[in-house]
């Protein structure tokens, strides 16, 4: 069945350097989903604020987010340049790690338990689980020409 | 108490033996650890308070990030730490039409079933 989200034109956004914006960046997000489903638009927005958080927090510049739904899919994408190389490859290692989880929403149930009585101030890696485990989106990471490509999928109901 | 975490604002009071928070706002932190140390306070408040119960309304919070999500584990943590005696029972107001709050809310509580729950009720 043709889906009435064909072809809609994506949306396209440079991301902003400034964390207060990403607010803004959220409600753009959940405007162009107006037309999904209530449940499906809070997972995209949810998953486009933590990959453009990543971006921000660890990325280099230009960044970008682009989020696109065809007949299949929702897709939200986020490119930023490389600012370490070693951080990079580990992100992308990690996304390996979520993709080769049979179970991902029990990887990020693990990470929850994990974190009940570590240390404060660690690092917490929720973020990249909490896309697979609460959005229920897939995960794809590469490395091209310096950028970091972090594309983030889910079906349409 | 009445603090504010960033964009989220936290307004609280004791009710008897019960400890009554609402959370409103986002909670979309770069940082956690101000939120941590604001939720510790909480913590301590209860137990100075001798606090059977902490409720925290979250209905109104409408996005948290996984940095947020952390500085809750956090405070989960402090409140397994306490001894027995001294240890209150938190419960979380939630609403089930904000799905971060079905799902991530409803895991973080069944770690500990016997010390936190989560209430759902509408928006």
């Amino acid at each position: 069945m043709q889906s009435p989200l064909a072809n809609r034109a994506p949306l396209q956004l440079p991301l902003p350097d400034v964390w207060a914006l990403l607010a803004g960046v959220r409600e753009q997000v959940a405007r162009h989903l107006a037309w999904v489903d209530d449940d499906l638009r809070q997972s995209a927005v949810m998953v486009a604020s933590e990959l453009v958080e990543n971006a921000v927090k660890y990325g280099g510049r230009p960044a970008s987010l682009k989020v696109v739904v065809d007949d299949h899919t929702v897709c939200v994408e986020v490119r930023s340049q490389v600012s370490s190389e070693s951080a990079a490859r580990e992100t992308v290692a990690r996304v390996e790690a979520i993709r080769a989880a049979p179970d991902r929403h029990a990887l990020y149930l693990e990470r929850m338990r994990a974190l009940l009585g570590a240390p404060p101030g660690g690092s917490m890696q929720l973020g990249l689980l909490r896309i697979c485990g609460e959005g229920e989106f897939d995960l794809a990471c590469h490395l091209e020409q310096n950028q970091l490509h972090l594309i983030a999928t889910r079906e349409l109901s | 108490m009445n603090t504010s975490v960033g964009s989220l604002h936290i307004d609280g009071d004791m009710d008897g033996a019960s400890l009554r928070l609402k959370m409103t706002g986002a909670a979309d932190l770069r940082d956690g650890g101000e939120l941590r140390l604001s939720l510790l306070d909480v913590h301590r408040e209860a137990l100075a308070q001798h606090a059977h119960e902490v409720w925290v309304d979250l209905k109104a919070v409408e996005f948290m990030n996984s940095t947020a999500l952390g500085a809750f584990v956090g405070w989960m943590t402090e409140i397994h730490k306490t001894p027995g005696a001294d240890r209150y029972h938190l419960t979380l107001v939630a609403s089930k039409e904000r799905r971060w709050q079905r799902i991530s809310l409803h895991a973080l509580a069944s770690f500990a079933p016997e010390t936190i729950s989560v209430l759902f009720d509408q928006a």
